[in-house]
């Protein structure tokens, strides 16, 4: 890093912190074309999975679909190293399918830290980042704890948990935003002063057990699916294409070209022995104890959380998952707490086939600063300090997907601002990525935010499969992808368009079309033009067939909701002093800024007869005017 | 927002409104309405009243853009922020006489003001912030409800008997939404079995629900109750004879004989949209026995329980100025129709100086068979004007809110169907969020948060 220049010869973009978000983020900004600097407090856990060892899920496999069809890393550094694959809810309709994998841990960690090393606009350095340097509102770069003053014209902060983190096993108590990690204090206390506001959350992880020591033979082995379905689109960008660190022949750990040889999980489950441990313990919990203040995520309670609100449930499931193909380390899913070390390790072996099991890094609690996300715009520009971006855990949300996905638009914007160009917004029509953002920024968060399919919409039309077609018009602003990769999304779009017309219109027998008899479950045959498309323009092409009379309603709200969005609430729009707005109303709207009528809608606390007097006054200004 | 955007683009609030706030015919008063930026400049200019103090009765006189006197008022001034619409407001009590109230009205609007649009007070109340929606729309029905009953329930409306039914259904419709999320969102998770039979007999139970508010808005527009109506009046005047025009048969004896009627008979006749039973009752006169004395409790109980009154004095027969007070003792604040029978025969006692010649009048004779009909209808306009409203919920449901529950159901039923078409179940939840979304129209929003809450309370979600 050239650091002694930097107030002449400013960096366009600095990322502050190197997970799943700061990736994103720097990868984003450096493939914008902007020079970029990711500074990170440990060169050795950049895109650490801190919790468990998987990637996507239920709504988040489809983020990391969607972050793929926006050019970002995690899709495709997730196919790489994973070590197991299964697509959720096969039971169901196409729209709320999901991809999840299970990751190899390191291998995820380095090839992402190599891909961060190869890329010719992006530096990385080592260092803790200990404040802003703001002048009149404006933040000119970051002072770091080695005196050292780095400026830039956007900064993008992604510093995660570590903001006055505390750990917590029982009583002990340490700083720290993950095992063997620091903490951030001087940067709350920094935000504090420049006037963003901040609140405490609360998360937890389970233990880390040996695998030697689990008795496989009273667990349950879950496998992967047969044919995965991988997350980065292939088809229209080609592994060969893709920025491809192993290419280059310096990549050093191994990874399994064996796609065949997946690593299963295992299931096993709590019991009544469980409970009465945890039970009889429960003082010791600093949970339950109160020591912890912080709102904790309903969606992934601890397990004395699970055993004290549902105590008619005999028992809940674990699952064992491997931490990488180099490891005998393996994570015991649904098992998070922050019990003394003693309950934790005689609560364990009560479980089945983990009689024996050796701990090799205990459970925890961490307790973290957020800034409130509604102080952000929906570039995640922050609207109290200007040309700083917010991405991430950071912003009261959980997950390495929504992370990521934050991680990619912040970077995005600030390599935009950077350049003078217009920001960048995704809409909540357009899929997830979009809900997430619009959400943080109108609603706010109560608890640490996870996305929820139930959370969009539009959820029917948001189906994995879909997403480049989806994002495809956002490039017409960005530069994240590839000139022929845009290209071939056009044409992909094309041949969709052609061969769901030509199934709805075309007859086969006794005036039923292909679209009919789909719809009808009968069999027949494809012409053969269509069985040799790709399977993506094939199972896409089905969905809109198969589901036409869901997914037309569908659009048709789509187009009514965009009709809400398209009153522009202007900038310098005032909410003091207009009659008949409720004093806590116009505090939310001040702190949210929201750009549209719709986005003002959804700021909970506002209600319809605020939105109703905001319509009357934006178009009694424009009258005006 | 959603119902009131059309209508807002040709309301600006920044006009000054008024309007004639009681009945446009001859009465005792007339109260004019004015709201908006032009209050105080009226109070000025028109009415004299320089700074004048707020809920404060100024007696004052009304002058016109000419500098002319229209009429002595009584001006009230409502400052901003307090008012019913939260605008400054001003209402000038003035006399009754329609041509007066003509008169100040088109003077105002010389003055710059605008007539107000239908419940356009509401509205800007509403739009102001001083009231909800569900709130804006009870008042709206407080104005209309002229009688007691009515008010009554418009009362009970804005405490929220409608809002807190409301609130429930959408919370049952929550719930269900919960059991199918769970289930689409967290498929990893040990949620125990499906739940899409118990969601769909759950839905049919909100949907009956709702059709049962459905039918309460139905039933409360065209009147189910049966309706009494009391024929009252001296003896022999004529009361039965009307009681049998009415109904079309000879149900009643007819007597030239005074008190022939000693049993009360009663009969139930559809006239148009409503049902009235209609009661014959005893003559009213000075008593002279204890069986004449329980009669007389009888009707006057009769009368306490009356929709209507209709009283009975004979115009060929001079009265005692004594039975004319008992009676209007009786009937006092109920409502009556002054019947002056017999009219074909020579008129003997002027009754325009009766104590009732300020109810309405109708002259009757029971071989004009015009002159009973024209009474019928009467009859009629009175009871479909103020009519008393009852139900099961104790709450009025108006047109734009069971058009919402109307709505909502349907979108429930469409639900229902998915369900059980079985084509997965993420494809029920946009009818269930319409459903929801139907009834935030009618009461304040619920919104995903509230269904995570309910979807976290329930399972035992985190593997
Ligand atoms: N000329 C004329 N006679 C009428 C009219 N209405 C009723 N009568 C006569 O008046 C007499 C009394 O009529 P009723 O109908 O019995 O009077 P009522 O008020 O019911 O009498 P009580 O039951 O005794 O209270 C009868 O002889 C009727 O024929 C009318 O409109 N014109
Ligand atoms: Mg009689």
């Amino acid at each position: 890093m050239n650091i002694s220049d930097t107030k002449q010869n400013p960096y366009d973009v600095i990322v502050c912190g190197a997970g799943h978000a700061g990736c994103e983020a720097a990868l984003a900004a450096a493939r914008s074309g902007s020079r970029t600097l990711i500074l990170t407090g440990n060169l050795d856990s950049i895109a650490q999975m801190s919790c468990n060892p998987a990637v996507g899920g239920q709504a988040k496999g489809q983020i990391v679909r969607e972050i793929d069809a926006l050019g970002g890393e995690m899709a495709h550094n997730t196919d790489i190293s994973a070590i197991q694959f299964k697509l959720l809810n096969t039971s169901k309709g196409p729209s709320v399918r999901a991809p999840r994998a299970q990751c190899d841990k390191k291998e995820y960690q380095f090839r992402m830290k190599h891909v961060l090393e190869q890329n010719a606009n992006l530096e990385i350095f080592q260092v803790l980042v200990t404040g802003l340097i703001v002048k009149n509102g404006v933040c000119l770069g970051v002072k770091t704890s080695l005196d050292i003053e780095i400026y830039a014209k956007t900064v993008v902060v992604t510093t995660g948990t570590f903001l006055r983190a505390l750990m917590y096993v029982g009583e002990n108590k340490s700083d720290g935003g993950r095992l063997g990690d620091h903490t951030s204090k001087g940067l709350s206390a920094d935000f504090q002063k420049y006037g963003i506001k901040l609140g405490r959350f609360k998360t937890g992880t389970p233990p880390r057990i040996l695998g030697s020591s689990i008795d496989f033979t009273k667990t349950i082995k879950q496998y992967g699916d047969k044919n995965p379905i991988k997350f980065a689109f292939y088809d229209t960008c080609s592994e060969q294409e893709r920025f491809h660190v192993e290419h280059k022949k310096m990549f050093h750990v191994e990874h399994n070209t064996d796609k065949t040889s997946q690593v299963p999980c295992e299931q096993t489950n709590t019991t009544a022995a469980t409970a009465n441990i945890i039970r009889n313990n429960l003082h010791k919990s600093p949970l339950y104890k109160g020591d912890i203040s912080g709102i904790g995520p309903r969606y992934c309670p601890s397990i004395e959380d699970k055993i004290v609100k549902f105590k008619d449930k005999d028992n809940h499931r674990i699952y064992l998952e491997p931490e990488g193909r180099n490891t005998d380390e393996w994570y015991v899913n649904g098992f998070s707490t922050s019990l003394p070390f003693d309950v934790q390790i005689k609560a364990l072996r009560t479980i089945p086939g983990l009689e024996n099991s050796q701990i090799i890094r205990p459970a925890y609690a961490v307790e973290y600063d957020y800034a409130f996300p509604t102080q952000l715009s929906l570039s995640l520009e922050s609207n109290v300090i200007s040309c700083v971006f917010f991405a991430g855990q950071i912003n009261g949300t959980s997950g390495y997907e929504e992370a990521a996905a934050q991680g990619l638009i912040a970077g995005t914007n600030a390599s935009h601002k950077a350049q003078g160009k217009s920001a960048v917004i995704i809409g909540r029509e357009i899929g997830y990525i979009g809900v997430l953002i619009d959400d943080l920024t109108s609603k706010g968060v109560t608890e640490p935010y996870r996305m929820f399919t139930s959370r969009a919409e539009f959820r029917l039309l948001f189906n994995h499969g879909s997403s480049e077609l989806r994002y495809y018009s956002v490039h017409d602003q960005t530069s994240l992808i590839s000139t022929k990769r845009k290209y071939k999304i056009k044409d992909k779009i094309e041949s969709i368009r052609k061969w769901t017309y030509f199934l709805n219109r075309t007859k086969i027998e006794s005036n039923k079309t292909f679209g009919d008899l789909l719809r009808s479950d009968q069999k027949f045959d494809f012409p053969t033009e269509f069985s040799s498309l790709s399977n993506e323009i094939k199972e896409e092409v089905m969905y809109q067939v198969k589901y036409a009379g869901y997914l037309k309603r569908e659009l048709q709200n789509l187009e009514k909701f965009k009709h809400s969005e398209k009153i522009i609430i202007p900038q310098d729009f005032s909410y003091d002093g207009i009659p008949g707005l409720r004093k806590e109303s116009i505090e939310k709207l001040n702190s949210v800024s929201p750009n549209t009528l719709g986005h003002a809608s959804r700021i909970p606390g506002v209600n319809p007869s605020d939105v109703e007097i905001l319509m009357i006054m934006i178009q009694g200004k424009s009258i005006r005017k | 927002m959603k119902i009131l955007t059309e209508e807002a683009n040709s309301l600006t609030m920044t006009d000054t409104i008024v309007a004639l706030a009681t009945p446009h015919s001859q009465s005792a008063l007339g109260i004019i309405r004015i709201s908006g930026i032009k209050a105080l400049k009226i109070s000025k200019e028109a009415c004299g009243v320089l700074c004048p103090t707020p809920r404060y009765a100024h007696l004052t006189k009304y002058k016109s853009i000419e500098n002319e006197v229209l009429d002595q008022i009584i001006m009230v001034y409502y400052e901003k922020g307090k008012s019913f619409t939260s605008e400054n407001c001003l209402e000038l009590t003035c006399h009754g006489n329609p041509f007066l109230t003509e008169q100040i009205l088109s003077d105002l609007l010389n003055r710059g003001c605008r007539l107000a649009n239908p419940g356009e007070f509401t509205y800007r109340a509403f739009a102001n912030g001083k009231i909800d929606l569900t709130q804006a729309e009870a008042i709206a029905d407080l104005i209309g409800a002229k009688n007691k009953q009515a008010l009554m329930l418009a009362n009970k409306n804005l405490d929220g008997n409608l809002t807190k039914k409301i609130r429930q259904i959408q919370s049952r419709i929550l719930a269900q939404q919960s059991n199918i999320e769970a289930f689409i969102d967290f498929p990893e998770d040990d949620l125990g079995d499906k739940k899409d039979g118990q969601v769909i007999n759950a839905l049919n139970d909100i949907s009956s629900e709702l059709k049962r508010l459905i039918e309460v808005g139905k039933k409360i527009n065209v009147f189910n109750r049966c309706l009494k109506v009391v024929l009252v009046g001296p003896p022999n005047v004529g009361k039965s004879s009307i009681f049998n025009k009415i109904i079309g048969i000879d149900r009643a004896i007819v007597n030239p004989e005074a008190g022939t009627t000693r049993d009360f008979i009663d009969y139930k006749i559809n006239l148009g949209k409503i049902t009235i039973q209609l009661h014959d009752t005893a003559g009213i006169r000075p008593v002279e026995n204890q069986i004449e004395e329980a009669g007389i409790k009888k009707t006057h109980i009769l009368i306490q329980d009356a929709d209507l009154t209709l009283i009975v004095f004979d115009r060929s027969m001079p009265y005692p100025s004594k039975i004319d007070k008992e009676i209007i003792l009786k009937v006092k604040n109920k409502k009556c129709i002054f019947i002056l029978s017999k009219s074909d025969l020579p008129r003997v006692v002027d009754l325009s100086e009766s104590s009732f010649r300020n109810y309405k009048t109708k002259m009757v004779s029971i071989d004009d068979n015009k002159s009973i009909v024209s009474l019928i209808n009467l009859i009629q306009e009175l009871l479909l004007k103020e009519s008393t409203i009852e139900n099961e919920f104790n709450m009025s449901v108006n047109l734009r809110q069971s058009s919402a529950l109307i709505k909502s159901r349907d979108a429930i039923q469409r639900s229902i169907k998915i369900l059980e078409d079985k084509d997965g179940s993420e494809f029920s939840v946009p009818d269930l969020k319409d459903a929801i979304l139907n009834l935030n129209y009618v009461v304040e929003k619920k919104d995903h948060e509230d269904m995570l809450d309910i979807l976290f309370s329930n399972f035992c979600i985190g593997k």
